[in-house]
């Protein structure tokens, strides 16, 4: 499996406890299992709800959860915002 | 009745010093008096005479009573929204919103700080929106003191509804200084109601045609909604109409101050301001009563030095240096809110007016009271509850959306070349959040809180939002978020619009770049930004040609395909190519290159959690009119726009933008365009209200005493968009001004996504045909006729 960096923002880093980690994934559904496999269902509920982006490009631009990734990439989990 | 003061008054002054609302005056050793027009019937005065000397309203004498009897709030934390309401009406400092217990903490609360300041008038309790607040004796519980307040409201018979109450405005001409009182007729104020609707429509009557924006025949309105200042959400927001000074056609600028709502208390709803002082002046506006006063103390002094020498009790509404040399995006500033977009500064600056302000006590207008209440607690407990408003707002502002926008290509990058910066985190909501934020604040009555509070020195100011983010970072090449900060506080400060000094130094940068003009300034390159922002509101050297935006610059060097202006306003920090429908929106804008104005689609399209297919013109032009109206109507009200951001159900954002559902709805909502049109056409027959819709319909009806429907609340904003086209239309401005630069419609922003392009001349049909406007962007007699817009 490649090596990915995964970054947490908001109410995840404080759920899984840490800011940024690097997890064996071939695609954003592997980081999501790994999140539900180490840091529980709400953990992973949380995730799934958030923006995601692979190398700052959100994954609604890509193949969503199917999008693969490769070694040194980086996939972030930021919070929806709002504002205008 | 107020109080009254009887002859066996000594003249101690005990009375004028404790009074909450500064309405007892005299000299020590003679009797004092109280103005009628200005008590509260606090009882504060009654409380403290030696002498028995104070009678109230019944007749009645109140006794001496001892400082530490006097009653006291007592603030149930829980349902307080730190909405700031209680703060700002409390003159005499005992209250304040509590500091949050860690970095990013939202829930607060006001607290009575400084108890010994406290004179137990309780008008922190009169204006808690929620019943947050309870006047109980000193050191009662919430408990006790909620329920000794529950008694007193039950003692009083319940309120009927009081009818309708036409808005009073005052029209002051600057060249004589006479004054007269505007009341709106009844047909007037039921179909334009007030903000920037009903300014448009007085700003056609008013203004003779063809007088230029700074002549000294311009006509500026400043006014109120019917739900400024009433308590409901958000509802600071008041409103300026004028001509543009770039554009010539209309201008309207929003503004979250004080000014607005205590405009109303101070007893007028709107001023309409004509003429040119001779020299230097201010307006003082107080119970009433307006003086012309001569401000040349206050000329060159920035808006926070003018702000601290005006009376400390009155809400105030000032220009800065940039105002009093005309930069084109000058703004005017009340507290810390600036009604930034459009030039207003460089209008008031040409009127030689560097300040109005405003102090009164009467109470706001609401129709049906009781009801009213009832109905805000439902709004704000949903306000509070909605994912959006009660948790991302708070928690990052309008600051969340850099990163957002930057995974989606709609962060404006390098003069808009490009929709993505790879570190554009550096000057995201999150970072801001995480290492620079010292607390939220708030416009006053708002529970949304959306404000930044950061540090520049040892001094907390406001932080940037969103638009200053993105076009003072990634726009500019800048990823330094300190320096950003700073630039926010001297456009402050200053009295600028941050998003056209941003984008007009944007541009001027590109000529750099292309070897057309060097001013001094590149991308990348923060060392000159600073002292460049002071040149512009000085007008100094060259940069006095950026303090005349990029319209102009594009005129005299050419670049007009990539001067990202519509109208002579530079665009917000949405880049178009990837939410074709905001392009569309920034095109149509009666005011230019504004998102709001030009219906902010982009949070259906590239940064809310709906995508509804970003780069495809299906459905937008019935999408972009139908939200324009709807903004249209809510700013009209009174109401800041974040206030309608519940309209996208709390589900979707529960589900998240990657779920199926989401997906899907975003996908099938390209095929809604019939339905949406369909809904602007048909729209009174929309009768119902819903919080979960347009909360702000059934707080207009309650509060006007007015039917206001969904469908009427809609219909409005469709009347407010035509009258304010049909003063652009009358003033000259004619086909091809709803336009957008070349480097947008015909670049592609992504060298292989034939799609990255804004549509716009495919769209812009639609629009018109929707509007049921002509080809050169003018309503038909047609659409004016069922408005009932008279020309």
């Amino acid at each position: 499996m490649s090596k990915v960096t995964v970054k947490y923002r908001s109410g995840l880093a404080e759920t899984v406890g840490k800011t940024e980690e690097i997890i064996p994934a071939d695609s954003v559904a592997d980081v999501l299992k790994y999140i539900k496999a180490n840091y529980g269902r709400d953990a992973y509920r949380t995730a799934r709800a958030m923006v995601i982006a692979v190398n700052e490009v959100g994954i609604l631009k890509l193949r969503v959860f199917k999008t693969a990734l490769e070694d040194g990439d980086v996939v972030q989990f930021l919070p929806i915002a709002g504002g205008g | 009745m107020s109080y009254h003061i009887s002859d066996t008054c000594i003249g101690c002054s005990a009375c004028a010093l404790n009074c909450p609302v500064f309405a007892i005056d005299g000299a020590r050793g003679e009797r004092f008096h109280i103005n009628g027009k200005r008590c509260v019937s606090c009882g504060v005065c009654g409380r403290v005479c030696p002498q028995g000397a104070i009678t109230a309203g019944d007749g009645s004498v109140p006794e001496r009573v001892k400082k530490t009897e006097w009653p006291r709030p007592v603030i149930d934390s829980e349902a307080c929204t730190a909405c700031g309401l209680c703060r700002d009406i409390c003159t005499k400092g005992a209250l304040r919103i509590a500091a949050p217990k860690f970095r990013g903490d939202i829930h607060v609360a006001a607290e009575l700080s400084e108890p010994a300041k406290c004179v137990g008038c309780g008008l922190c309790a009169k204006i808690c929106p929620v019943g947050a607040v309870a006047v109980g004796d000193n050191g009662a519980s919430v408990a006790e003191a909620t329920v000794a307040a529950k008694k007193r409201k039950m003692a009083k018979p319940a309120g009927k509804p009081a009818g309708l109450r036409l808005p009073v405005y005052a029209h002051i001409d600057l060249s004589t200084f006479s004054v007269d009182i505007v009341e709106i007729s009844e047909a007037c104020f039921r179909k334009y109601i007030g903000g920037k609707t009903l300014a448009a429509r007085l700003l056609l009557d008013y203004l003779p045609r063809g007088a230029g924006a700074l002549d000294p025949a311009a006509v500026v309105i400043i006014n109120t909604g019917p739900l400024n200042g009433t308590g409901a959400p958000s509802t600071s927001r008041f409103n300026m109409t004028f001509k543009h000074v770039v554009s010539g056609g209309i201008a309207s600028s929003n503004c979250g101050g004080a000014f607005g709502m205590m405009l109303k208390r101070a007893g007028y709803d709107g001023l309409i301001i004509t003429g040119r002082a001779e020299a230097p002046s201010r307006i003082e506006i107080t119970d009433g009563d307006i003086r012309l006063l001569p401000a040349d103390e206050l000329w060159g002094l920035d808006v926070e030095e003018t702000q601290e020498k005006l009376p400390a009790h009155h809400a105030k509404f000032v220009i800065g240096p940039a105002g009093e040399n005309g930069v084109v995006y000058a703004g005017v500033v009340s507290g810390e809110r600036i009604a930034g977009r459009c030039g207003g500064g460089a209008v008031l600056g040409s009127k030689n007016l560097k300040a109005l302000t405003c102090y009164g006590t009467r109470p706001v207008f609401i129709s049906d009271r009781e009801n009213f209440g009832v109905f805000i607690r439902r709004w704000v407990d949903f306000v509070r509850s909605h994912p959006m408003t009660g948790e991302a707002l708070p928690r990052y502002g309008s600051a969340g959306l850099v990163n957002k926008a930057n995974t989606n290509f709609a962060m404006p990058t390098h003069n808009f070349k490009r929709g993505h910066d790879a570190e554009a985190d550096a000057v995201s909501g999150e970072t801001l959040a995480e290492t620079k934020l010292e607390r939220n604040g708030a416009c006053v009555s708002c529970p949304i809180r959306c404000e930044r509070r950061v540090k520049v020195g040892d001094r907390e100011v406001k932080g940037p939002e969103y638009e200053t983010l993105g076009l003072f970072g990634p726009n500019i090449e800048n990823r330094d978020l300190d320096l950003i900060i700073e630039l926010n506080y001297l456009c402050d400060i200053y009295g600028m619009d941050t998003i056209s000094c941003a984008g007009s130094i944007a541009f001027a940068m590109e000529l750099a770049e292309r070897g057309v003009k060097d001013f001094g300034v590149k991308f990348g390159d923060g060392g000159e930004l600073k002292d460049l922002i002071r040149r512009i509101a000085l007008r100094e050297g060259e940069a006095a040609e950026i303090a005349n935006g990029s319209k102009w610059l594009a005129a005299k060097y050419g670049g007009e395909d990539y001067a990202i202006h519509s109208k002579g306003l530079e665009l917000a920090a949405y880049e178009p190519r990837a939410s074709v429908g905001m392009g569309l929106g920034y095109a149509t804008s009666n005011r230019g290159g504004c998102h709001l104005n030009g219906g902010y689609t982009a949070l259906f399209e590239s940064v809310g959690v709906l995508s509804i297919v970003p780069q495809s013109p299906r459905s937008k032009a019935a999408l972009t009119v139908f939200m324009q109206d709807s903004l249209e109507a809510v700013s009209a009200a009174g109401c800041c726009l974040f206030s309608a951001q519940t309209i996208v159900p709390a589900a979707l954002y529960r589900l998240g933008p990657n779920h199926a559902v989401t997906r899907f709805i975003g996908k099938a909502a390209a095929s809604f365009g019939p339905v949406i049109q369909l809904l602007v056409k048909a729209a009174p027959v929309l009768k119902l209200n819903s919080l979960y819709l347009m909360p702000h319909a059934e707080a207009l009806a309650l509060a006007t005493g007015m039917k206001v429907t969904t469908g009427s609340f809609i219909e409005l904003g469709e009347r407010s968009y035509n009258v304010e086209r049909l003063f652009s239309v009358r003033e000259g401005q004619g086909a091809g001004a709803d336009s957008l630069p070349r480097r947008l419609t015909d670049e592609r922003q992504r060298a292989g996504d034939k799609h990255s392009v804004v549509p716009l001349a495919k769209m812009l049909r639609s629009y018109y045909r929707i509007r049921g406007w002509d080809e050169s962007g003018a309503p038909k007699a047609r659409i004016l006729r069922r408005l009932k817009i008279e020309t």
